[in-house]
Formats: C-alpha cells, sequence, structure tokens
C-alpha cells in the first residue's frame, strides 16, 4: 500500500505493509537513525519524533495512522533555529546525554516548551521524565530547560 | 545528492551505535534458544530443505573450540550436549530475511531430556565452584569470650542491565581478514576470542567499537560470545552478519548481577563494638561462573564493612544454578559486600542501644586500621568527615532520635492511619579502584598519543566510555599539559589494527589508570618535542605501584591501589497504611557526600553519581526493570512510583573540598555501594521492623 506523507518536510510515498511501525520506516527504508529502537512498547521515549506536531512514540505508530500526516524527526529538526538553541542551552548548562536518548530528549524538550513557555521543575520531569535511558541525570536536565526557556521563551514552528 | 544527503543526517546525528550499522547483502541472524532450564540434548534435527543461503553455525563450525576463555574460565558459546539455562543458545542461524529464519525456526525439531533445574538456596555441595576463606585474628576463641552476638541473614537480589543500546555484533568478511563491529568494553578480549575460535591469527581480526550507551558492565565478556557467533556466520556465507539481541532477549536471557546471601554473626564488646565478624558468603553465578572468582573476591574484601574489628573470618562460596550467567553490575559486588556491612551494623547498633553517628564515628577505619586484607591504612581516612558533613547536612541526628520516638511510640504496626512513618538511613562505604583480582595481574593496559606533522596529537587507547565525557577529560588533559590548542586534539576511534590495548574498561579504569597513561605519554612527548623530528609516537604501559602491597595467592595486603570514600543519607516516609503489593514509598531526601580525590570534571563525576543513584534506588525498589517492562498501560501508580523522576527529591551531591589524595579515584560504584542501605535503614525505621531484602518488593 502507497502512504504518503511529509517527512522532514518532503512528501514521501513509500510502498509498504501499513501495518508496520513508523519507527521501521524511518530507520529501514529512510535511514533516518535519530529515531532509536529502545524498549518497542512506548514507554522508554528513544523512537520519539513529532507528528502534526505531536510528540508520539514512532515504535507504537503503525504506518496506516501516518497517512497524510507530517512527520519530523531529529534529522530535519536540525535545520530548525529552536534545535541550535535547545542544543546550546544543553551544552551551557553542561547537560550531555548520551546519542541513544538525545534525539528524544531535543524533541521532547521542543515540544514541551511549544506548550509550555515556562515550566517549572516538576513540569519538565513530568513531560521529560519519561524519556529512560541509563545516563539519566535530571538535574542537569532540568537546569538545561529552564535555562533554554529563560533565554529565549516560547517559539513554534 | 545521495551523498549529500548522507552527509547531512550524520552532521544531525553523529552517533552510530550497534543496531545502526547496516550494509548491502547483510545477513541477519538469530540464536535457537533452549527450551528447559536443564537438560540433555537427544536429537537436533533442521529442515530438509533449508532455504537456499541459510546459513547455521554449530559448535562443529568453530574450529579453535566452541568456548571463550576469561581468564581462567572457558565459557561455551553454543551449548553442546548438555543445556545450562533456559535461552542457552543451540545454534546461529542467518539468512537475507527475518522472515526466512522465522520459517526456518519453525521446522527445526529438538528432543531434550528433562533435568532438575540447579536452584540457588538449596544448593548442594556439587554446585560449588569455587570458595575462598579469610581469617584475621582468632575469631573462633574470640567468639567465645563474647556475651552478645548479633545475627541475621541478608540477600541481595539480581538486576538487570537494560543498556540503552542493546548487545551485538556485526561482522564482514574481507578476504582473509574479519572486521567486527562489537559493542563491548573489551575490544581485546573480542579480537582474541574470535581469532582462537575461528583458529586464524589475530592480526587477521579487528574489532572497531561503536557507540556505547552507559554499558553498566553488561558488556565485559558476552560480547565475546555474539562476536565470535556472527563472525562464525559471516566466514561461512561469505556475507556482513548481524547479531543483534532483542530488548526480550537480553532481559531474559542476558547477564545479570549476581544474587548474593549473606550469614552475618557479629559478637560485641561490652560497650557494644565489634570484637568479631564471622560471615557467610553464597554468590549466585548462574550457569557459569564467569567473573564470580573476581566477584567474590571483592565481596571478601567488602563483607566486614568499613569498621575496624580485629577477628574476621569471611566464607565465601560460588554457586552454579541453572539461571543464565550472573555478574557484574557496575562493579564487581561490593555493593551487595556494603549493603549486608552496613545493615549488620545498624542491627548491632540497635543491640548495642548506641547512636549510629557516635558508632560509627568510634569504629570506622581509620589511619594505622587494617583492611580485612591485613593491608593497612598509612594515610588518613576521609570517613569521620564524611559522616560528620552529611549527618549535618541532612540533620541526621535530630530525624533519626525523633523518627525513633514516634516508632516506639507507635509500635511495630507503626503507622497510624492519619499520618505517615518516616525514616532516616545513614550509610558509608569505599569504592576500591583498580583491585587487580585473579588473572588480572598478566593483563596488560596501555595507552598512547602521537603528535603529527601538523602538531595534531591523537590519543590511542581501547578504552571505551557509555558517554563522550570521558573524551572529553582526555583532550582537555592533553591540550593543557602539552600547551596546545583543544582543538588539535583528537580520540581516535577503537579499532584494534591502531589503538594499543587498554584492557577491559571496567572499575573506573579509565580515569584511574588510562588517564594516569596519557598523562605519561604526554610528558614524554614533551621530553621529545623538538629533539626528535615530528612524527612522534609514544605508548605507555601501566604496572602495579611499586609502593602496593598485595598478594594474591594469600590474598592478604592492600588490594588497592586507592580508594574513593562516600557517605549516604535517605530519608523517606511510607504512605498509610503501607503494604507491600502497594508500596507507596516517598523519598524526601537524598544526601551524598564524596571524596574521590583530584576531580577532572566535577558536573561530570555529579552526573554520574546522580544517574547511579537513580540505577541503586531501582535495584532497591523494583526486581530489575526501571521503566521498559514493568510499566503497564496507563498511569499505574506503583511503577510511576518506582521509576519517575518527578516522584524522586532532586539530590544533595557534594565532594569534599581538597580530597584526601591527589590522584583521581572512581565514583562509578559509590551510589550503589551506599544507597541501599541507607534506604533500607530508613524504610526499616519507618516499617517499625527489619528489612534485610534487596529489593524489598521481590515478591
Amino acid at each position: 500500500m502507497i502512504i504518503r506523507f511529509t517527512l522532514n518536510g518532503r512528501l514521501v510515498a513509500p510502498d509498504l505493509n501499513p501495518e508496520i511501525t513508523l519507527l521501521d520506516v524511518l530507520r529501514q527504508n529512510f535511514g533516518l537513525l535519530s529515531v532509536k529502537c529502545g524498549c518497542r512498547t512506548g514507554n522508554c521515549g528513544a523512537c520519539s519524533v513529532l507528528a502534526e506536531g505531536v510528540l508520539v512514540p514512532a515504535c507504537l505508530m503503525p504506518m496506516f495512522m501516518i497517512k497524510e500526516k507530517t512527520v519530523l524527526t531529529l534529522e530535519g529538526f536540525s535545520g530548525y533555529r529552536e534545535y541550535r538553541e535547545i542544543s546550546e542551552g544543553f551544552a551551557e548548562a553542561g547537560y550531555n546525554p548520551c546519542g541513544y536518548c538525545r534525539p528524544g530528549k531535543v524533541l521532547g524538550a521542543y515540544d514541551l516548551l511549544n506548550n509550555n513557555p515556562k515550566p517549572d521543575e516538576r513540569e519538565i520531569l513530568r513531560a521529560l521524565g519519561g524519556h529512560q535511558c541509563r545516563c539519566n541525570e535530571y538535574s542537569s536536565l532540568v537546569r538545561a530547560v529552564t535555562l533554554i526557556s529563560l533565554k529565549y521563551g516560547r517559539r513554534s514552528v | 545528492m545521495a551523498e549529500q544527503e548522507k552527509a547531512k543526517k550524520a552532521e544531525a546525528y553523529p552517533y552510530r551505535y550497534i543496531d545502526d550499522i547496516t550494509a548491502p547483502n547483510m545477513y541477519h541472524a538469530r540464536f535457537f534458544r533452549a527450551s528447559v532450564d536443564r537438560g540433555i540434548v537427544l536429537s537436533l534435527s533442521l529442515p530438509e530443505d533449508p532455504p537456499e543461503g541459510l546459513v547455521t553455525v554449530f559448535p562443529g563450525d568453530l574450529p579453535g573450540g566452541n568456548h571463550i576463555r576469561v581468564f581462567s574460565e572457558a565459557v561455551p558459546v553454543f551449548a553442546a550436549n548438555e543445556i545450562l539455562y533456559k535461552g542457552q543458545p543451540l545454534f546461529l542461524m542467518a539468512a537475507a530475511k527475518q522472515e526466512t529464519l522465522d520459517d526456518f525456526e519453525k521446522g527445526v525439531t529438538l528432543d531434550i531430556e528433562t533435568l532438575p533445574a540447579l536452584g540457588f538456596e538449596n544448593f548442594t555441595e556439587e554446585q560449588i565452584t569455587g570458595e575462598r576463606v579469610l581469617i584475621r585474628g582468632n575469631p573462633e576463641k574470640a567468639l567465645g569470650e563474647s556475651d552478645v552476638v548479633v545475627e541475621e541473614t541478608y540477600e541481595t537480589g539480581s538486576q538487570i542491565h537494560n543498556t540503552s543500546d542493546p548487545q551485538g555484533a556485526v561482522a564482514f568478511p574481507e578476504g582473509e581478514e574479519i572486521i567486527v563491529y562489537s559493542s563491548t568494553q573489551w575490544p581485546f578480549h573480542v579480537r582474541d576470542s574470535v581469532a582462537a575460535a575461528l583458529k586464524i591469527p589475530r592480526k587477521s581480526v579487528v574489532v572497531r567499537v561503536p557507540d556505547m550507551s552507559v554499558p553498566l558492565d553488561a558488556k565485559i565478556w558476552f560480547p565475546s560470545v555474539l562476536a565470535v557467533s556472527a563472525a562464525a556466520a559471516a566466514r561461512k556465507s561469505g556475507k556482513p552478519v548481524r547479531l543483534v539481541l532483542s530488548r526480550e532477549e537480553a532481559i531474559r536471557f542476558g547477564l545479570k548481577r549476581s544474587p548474593v546471601i549473606f550469614r552475618q554473626k557479629t559478637a560485641l564488646t561490652k560497650d557494644g563494638n565489634p570484637h568479631v565478624q564471622d560471615i557467610e558468603v553464597f554468590v549466585n553465578a548462574g550457569a557459569f561462573p564467569v567473573l564470580s572468582g573476581q566477584i567474590l573476591d571483592r565481596i571478601t574484601t567488602g563483607a566486614a564493612g568499613v569498621y575496624a574489628c580485629r577477628n574476621v573470618r569471611i566464607h565465601g562460596r560460588i554457586i552454579r544454578t541453572s539461571s543464565p550467567p550472573m555478574g557484574a553490575f557496575a562493579g564487581l559486588g561490593l555493593a551487595s559486600a556494603f549493603f549486608a556491612a552496613e545493615l549488620q551494623a545498624a542491627r548491632v547498633i540497635e543491640t548495642a542501644n548506641r547512636d549510629p553517628l557516635e558508632w560509627k564515628l568510634k569504629n570506622i577505619l581509620k589511619k594505622g586500621n587494617a583492611l580485612v586484607t591485613g593491608g593497612v591504612l598509612k594515610a588518613a581516612t576521609p570517613g569521620e568527615v564524611l559522616l560528620k558533613r552529611i549527618t549535618a547536612k541532612s540533620d541526621f541526628t535530630r530525624k533519626w532520635a525523633a523518627f525513633r520516638s514516634v516508632s516506639e511510640r507507635t509500635g511495630p504496626e507503626g503507622n497510624s492511619v492519619l499520618t505517615p512513618s518516616r525514616g532516616i538511613g545513614l550509610s558509608v562505604c569505599f569504592q576500591g579502584n583498580g583491585m587487580l583480582g585473579k588473572g588480572e595481574v598478566s593483563e596488560t593496559f596501555s595507552a598512547g598519543i602521537t603528535m603529527d606533522k601538523n602538531g595534531e596529537v591523537t590519543v590511542l587507547t581501547s578504552g571505551v566510555s557509555g558517554r563522550r565525557d570521558i573524551f572529553a577529560v582526555w583532550k582537555q588533559l592533553v591540550a593543557s599539559s602539552m600547551n596546545i590548542d583543544e582543538e588539535l586534539v583528537s580520540v581516535h576511534p577503537v579499532d584494534t589494527s591502531v589503538v594499543p590495548d587498554s584492557g577491559p574498561s571496567i572499575l573506573s579504569r579509565n580515569i584511574t589508570i588510562i588517564t594516569k597513561l596519557i598523562e605519561r605519554c604526554c610528558v614524554a612527548v614533551r621530553k621529545q618535542r623538538f629533539r626528535k623530528p615530528l612524527p612522534i609516537e609514544v605508548r605507555r604501559s601501566y604496572s602495579l605501584p611499586g609502593s602496593m602491597s598485595w598478594n594474591e595467592e594469600t590474598f592478604s595486603g592492600f588490594p588497592f591501589p586507592s580508594l574513593s570514600w562516600a557517605a549516604c543519607v535517605v530519608e523517606l516516609e511510607t504512605a498509610v497504611p503501607y503494604d507491600a503489593g502497594s508500596p507507596e514509598i516517598h523519598i524526601r531526601g537524598i544526601w551524598f557526600t564524596v571524596d574521590c580525590g583530584a576531580l577532572l570534571m566535577r558536573e561530570r563525576a555529579k552526573g554520574s553519581i546522580e544517574a547511579g543513584i537513580y540505577q541503586a534506588l531501582e535495584w532497591v525498589r523494583a526486581p530489575g526493570l526501571m521503566g521498559f517492562y514493568r510499566l503497564p498501560e496507563g498511569d499505574n501508580p506503583t511503577a510511576i512510583c518506582l521509576s519517575h523522576p518527578s516522584y524522586l527529591p532532586l539530590m544533595d551531591i557534594e565532594f569534599l573540598p581538597g580530597g584526601k589524595q591527589s590522584s583521581p579515584g572512581g565514583v562509578g560504584e559509590l551510589p550503589f555501594n551506599c544507597v541501599p542501605a541507607a534506604y533500607t535503614l530508613a524504610l526499616s525505621q519507618a516499617l517499625g521492623r527489619q528489612v534485610s531484602v534487596l529489593p524489598e518488593l521481590r515478591s
């Protein structure tokens, strides 16, 4: 089945099984390796992408749900000004997550700040605490997101 | 255009983990696993018409033998005739498509004679694969002199590593050579294991290490099993072969932390100080006692805790069971030892009716005291300073007395229906930096640096890291030492054909050994600069410090080149009423104070401790699965309470100013050695009863 959707700003139309997950399609068909295969149960946040501007676990999204939708991965987001601001904020706060959870956390921070430009500590932890990784150190994450929030205010795509 | 696209993607996301490595015409590989805990394979038959191109690897396909060597132990790659644990690989199959493997697997028939599984608690003499007995003073005589003896049994459970990136290997046949990408903490062990199993020269095997997430010691020797299997399939098929374990495989059949049982007996002096410690230790090694000797050795060094005692007897046993292989988890066993030792100390303090801080200050190891191995502490230890500092910061003494008073008033049933019960726990521990245990003395630890004709410097080491932090430390160190711009320094990706053998990246050795070697290389290059033409290349190797008195044979002396110390206080409250099936425990505060010598990067060390505290709490509170598979659908409060950081306080982590030792020490094990005991003591106080099993919710 041909499924048309917009991926990182480009219209694509792969021919595939509609029940295959967005995670597998992004990694195998499009080589987008920032979308990591963590738990395949929607719990770890490693496969997070933005679908229609909403943060979703790609491992739980069958392709038929993506038809005619827009999908943004870290590779696409890296062209945005907000990507640079979030990356610089992470670096400035000394927050250096591993490459496995970083993409999900960057997109998660973007999603949070889009919806809540001035989150407090608890709101940051509620939004991003679900990104499970063995490298997690939440105090730096809170510091980083707070810094970005103070420095740049609200942004939108 | 395609190349440009590829470069753009790589720039946006520059990491490559083992599951990101692909190639055209690549085969996917999968183990066919045993379905019983223990048994004898009577027959195994494959489908009569296997799909074209599919290859299998059996023990007979490994010309050098169906095993890898880890120090003195031989670990089978595949079960030959006897199945030792459920999920043990019987053979490997590889094909271009996963679907082909699915169909093939359905046609395999296996006839097994099932044998009774080997348990841990009710082990037999035949299951004991190793022992360690250590005696100091005259414990037998001294035991008869004491009127008060405190006896207790403690258990520490397993913990699943659940590393973020998977276990795996990808092998590429290149003529006579084989190139293996392996997610490993010990690249040269992978190289040597592949060469030995395939019976080819070591120089014909090149091992490259992709990016890795925090490995927590899950990737010491196990990656060699995967690499041998993938390499054999690659040579047989002539195709690149990718063997990456699924999350479920890793959790069900992969390595785990060794469960340990301690039977502690402490005889007291008249004023309640320890006079004799008689300790029995039982380590569950799982199906193969790999590294169990090292684990038992380290447990032995910590089983008596950090308190002075003249008469000690420790008898440790390694027990083989029908569980998947058990082993290291962010250290080699000290965490279990300190959990039992600190809980036993608390029982002693309670029996002697003493104040915990006063008792600990009186008995903690000080300059001139001997470790349980007989090695004398020649320098001042930071134990007293740590205890005073952390109890002052957390207001421990006042809270402990107040909570005890409340607990005594409400009785052992403790929790009133109106107010939650509170508890506070204090623990103190050390981390032995770089103990050289069984067989490791002959291992080499080398590192090198080269300065090329442009003045650019490359660090050469096979030391790997869960993040790129340590590379930043090394770059900064080299730039500072050689007085050059940091931009001119790079760390060569791990490739065994280029970098020297730096040994396994465990026990904080990247900090305690490799960093020192790089410093020595810098000094050597500085001396040669302008005396020799560029390029200059130097390599340095590690040897035991001359001052170190350690006798591995007699297990006596001072086993660690240096010690890092930490103290921890945990304060919590239990919800009302407490029910083990629905635990509602709210942690109110975590204080953690460290003396690890010179700090190379304070924020990184702090981050490493914070991550370790979360992992240590997971060990205490859940049977090993944080997040991934424990979390049911929806907002189950139990699961979220166990794992979600918004339910935990931000931690107060502090480093003692001007650590007692000048060289950098490791910090990675300290949270595991300290937090579980502090948490459990706090919980015991809140509940008004002794908790002695870890994790507390093992059922």
